[in-house]
């Protein structure tokens, strides 16, 4: 398979979808589907149809409650893990605080307060058209920040460029943000040393969409 | 302008730039993490928040652990796979992309490949029975008022072509694609040539795979 076509993917699409391929197989049917948009879309409808088969399982109680043992095994890794894990935090942030606003978060890299490393973390809305609040932007507030944006409702599908705007009033081009099915984010680190006091979601007409202010 | 106290279990100090009101933890308790969506939770979860992952177990064991005790059939097993599915989840919450489907979905994938592996690994005759597949009928049960909201926004569709498609590709199907059987096992269990079997997969994967869009279409 490893000249594969649409024709190949159309036959296995659904096999693929089923787990059925061996790992060649499936490595070369993902190799096609990073070039072919519409390969892409026929994979996806299969494999829409295996998720939705589970959801027919019906379920059931367990015998004995899960938390206990499944916290048992994860307690001792979370609080090494946050060292290297702003990022992750920021985008946790952004899904966890779409209620809360204008509340700036800091991340303690240990539990010790008095000696840890912090990056304070800014959020806000990224609001739309007449003051629609249309998703979240976290940054860390830091030379070169990271950023977090992500988008959850009004905004089309489409492709969007992400500027960063100074205190100057210049902007930079930070990346590009995918809307599909409603929904997108983009996560990445600011290459200009100064820290935006805004970010903007640009469509390709050169329309800002929405923007969130971080100053 | 930091002022806030840190909490060793969540890590996260959080302070106020305006009313200095917030005073604490995690962002579960600071937001009450019962109103958090499914995926902030498991975002939550992710970053090794406990109330988060309190929360995530609390909703979604039944889910994880139905999915799990029907492809073993075995409680202790089963029990096992479920434990594994959320530490699992934990580890690879960052790949999360709600673009792709639900928390739900996520999970249930998770558990059934955990589940499918832990089965491979048994003798063949553990195996589940594939008249045992009763739940594929209409559920007996009152059903919770919140999976009816699921149920009818996601998989109605799903039940209803499944109706229209014959018993021994819906049969094959469901082994396949939630049981894990190739299509060499769905044949010996069904005593059909391996090219029927998967012929029987294949074209009832291509009804729902229709139907599917229809419904989509229809949203």
């Amino acid at each position: 398979m490893s000249d594969v076509t649409c024709d190949v993917v159309r036959d296995c699409a659904a096999d693929f979808a089923l787990g059925a391929l061996t790992g060649r197989e499936r490595a070369d049917l993902l190799a096609h589907l990073d070039r072919c948009p519409s390969c892409q879309t026929l994979v996806g409808e299969y494999a829409g149809v295996a998720d939705a088969l589970l959801d027919l399982v019906p379920e059931a109680d367990p015998p004995n409650a899960l938390a206990p043992p499944v916290l048992a095994t994860l307690r001792p890794a979370p609080l090494r893990r946050w060292r290297r894990r702003v990022v992750a935090l920021a985008a946790a942030a952004i899904v966890a605080i779409s209620t809360a606003t204008g509340v700036t978060w800091a991340l303690v890299a240990g539990g010790d307060s008095g000696s840890a490393q912090h990056a304070a973390l800014h959020s806000a809305a990224m609001v739309g058209s007449g003051g629609l609040t249309v998703g979240r932007v976290v940054s860390t507030e830091e030379e070169h920040p990271k950023l977090a944006v992500s988008v959850d409702y009004w905004v089309a599908d489409g492709s969007y460029r992400l500027q960063a705007l100074d205190g100057n009033g210049s902007s930079v081009p930070v990346g590009t943000l995918q809307v599909a099915g409603g929904r997108g984010t983009w996560t990445g680190r600011v290459a200009s040393g100064n820290h935006p006091v805004a970010v903007t979601l640009v469509d390709p007409g050169g329309s800002v969409v929405c923007r969130g202010p971080l100053a | 302008m930091h002022t806030g106290t840190a909490d060793p279990r969540a890590a996260i100090t959080v302070v106020t730039d305006v009313s200095g009101v917030i005073s604490t933890t995690g962002f579960a308790v600071v937001l009450g993490v019962r109103n958090l969506t499914d995926e902030a939770v498991l975002a939550g979860f992710g970053v090794g928040d406990v109330d988060a992952a309190h929360e995530l177990v609390r909703r979604f064991e039944r889910r994880v652990y139905g999915v799990a005790i029907t492809i073993t059939r075995d409680a202790r097993l089963a029990e096992d796979v479920a434990q594994e599915a959320f530490v699992r989840a934990w580890r690879h919450a960052e790949t999360f992309d709600p673009r792709r489907g639900s928390v739900t979905s996520w999970l249930s994938v998770i558990t059934r490949n955990l589940a499918i592996d832990t089965m491979r690994a048994q003798p063949r005759s553990e195996l589940v029975d594939p008249d045992d597949l009763d739940w594929l009928s209409p559920p007996t049960q009152e059903p919770n008022p919140a999976d009816v909201v699921v149920r009818a926004s996601d998989s109605e569709w799903l039940r209803g072509a499944l109706d229209d498609v014959p018993d021994e590709q819906r049969r094959a199907v469901v082994l396949a694609g939630v049981v894990g059987f190739t299509a060499e096992e769905v044949a010996e269990r069904e005593q059909i040539p391996v090219g029927t079997a998967k012929s029987r997969i294949r074209l009832a994967m291509d009804k729902l795979r229709r139907a599917h869009v229809a419904a989509e279409v229809r949203r």
